[in-house]
């Protein structure tokens, strides 16, 4: 069962917002997964991305949003894919 | 500043039912006060949901519950890392539990309380909750009352899950009265 009062606000969302947050979420839990994995610090991340610590700090405080080339960055120190985008080309 | 009088409100006579158990990978409580039609998540939901300045983040939230909670991840740790005494508030913090850089969700107007059930994955119950309209619950006088009553069934629930008055069915995700009735009574 699923509440009445969820279904009737979920069929009013726009699919746009539910992508945004499902890919959000996706990106949230990758890279503290891999952080976890590798056993970085704040400290060692901000280092490794040649971030100043107040830039890490404006994204702490949330008052900064990833940029795409950020995310590169941290692909790149984390050493794998945080999002992907399909390869095929469509006919 | 919480008043004597808030500080002693009881939690009594309430019931634990399922909010939703459609997605994948948790299975969502809620709690209704034994005299009400409306549980009390439910009526969060429809409050911030009619009123257009709060509609989107309403929307956002729902979708962070039942898509990516409840359907993708599951209660994992990143997404439950606000931590409120007793509860859970949701969404999620700028910045994770184990310190590192995450920035989502940057001054979101609602907080909504959750507990994860023995901090399990898939087991969550929802609370009411509320405008976050100043730095501290506290402060929020639209959220004040509503945490500190989310605390307190929260507070209850766990002691009846330690006392065995509540026990969690492992092979279908639920939980049961200690005589495994469905029908929870606290």
């Amino acid at each position: 069962m699923r509440s009445k009062v969820a279904q009737e606000i979920l069929e009013e969302t726009p699919e746009e917002t539910r992508i945004f947050v499902r890919q959000y979420a996706d990106i949230i839990v990758r890279i503290n997964d891999l952080l976890r994995q590798k056993g970085y610090t704040q400290k060692e991340l901000a280092e490794k991305m040649d971030k100043k610590p107040s830039e890490i700090n404006k994204w702490l405080k949330g008052t900064h949003n990833i940029t795409l080339k950020t995310l590169a960055k941290m692909e790149a120190v984390l050493g794998a894919p945080i999002i992907s985008v399909p390869h095929e080309r469509l006919s | 500043m919480v008043t004597n009088f808030e500080i002693n409100l009881k939690v009594n006579n309430f019931v634990l039912e399922i909010w939703d158990d459609e997605t994948s990978r948790c299975t969502f409580y809620t709690v209704r006060w034994d005299n009400s039609t409306d549980n009390e998540t439910d009526k969060f939901f429809k409050k911030f949901h009619q009123k257009s300045l709060y509609k989107k983040a309403t929307q956002e939230l729902l979708s962070l519950v039942l898509d990516s909670i409840g359907e993708d991840h599951g209660a994992v740790d990143a997404l439950f890392n606000r931590f409120e005494n007793d509860v859970i508030g949701l969404p999620n913090k700028g910045k994770s539990r184990i310190g590192e850089i995450m920035f989502f969700y940057p001054n979101f107007p609602l907080r909504l309380y959750a507990l994860r059930v023995i901090n399990r994955t898939d087991l969550v119950i929802l609370f009411n909750g509320g405008i976050k309209s100043a730095s501290t619950n506290q402060g929020s006088d639209d959220l004040r009352l509503r945490w500190i009553e989310a605390c307190q069934f929260a507070k209850r629930i766990e002691q009846a899950l330690q006392d065995g008055e509540i026990v969690i069915d492992e092979d279908s995700r639920r939980l049961r009265y200690y005589n495994g009735d469905d029908e929870i009574f606290l």
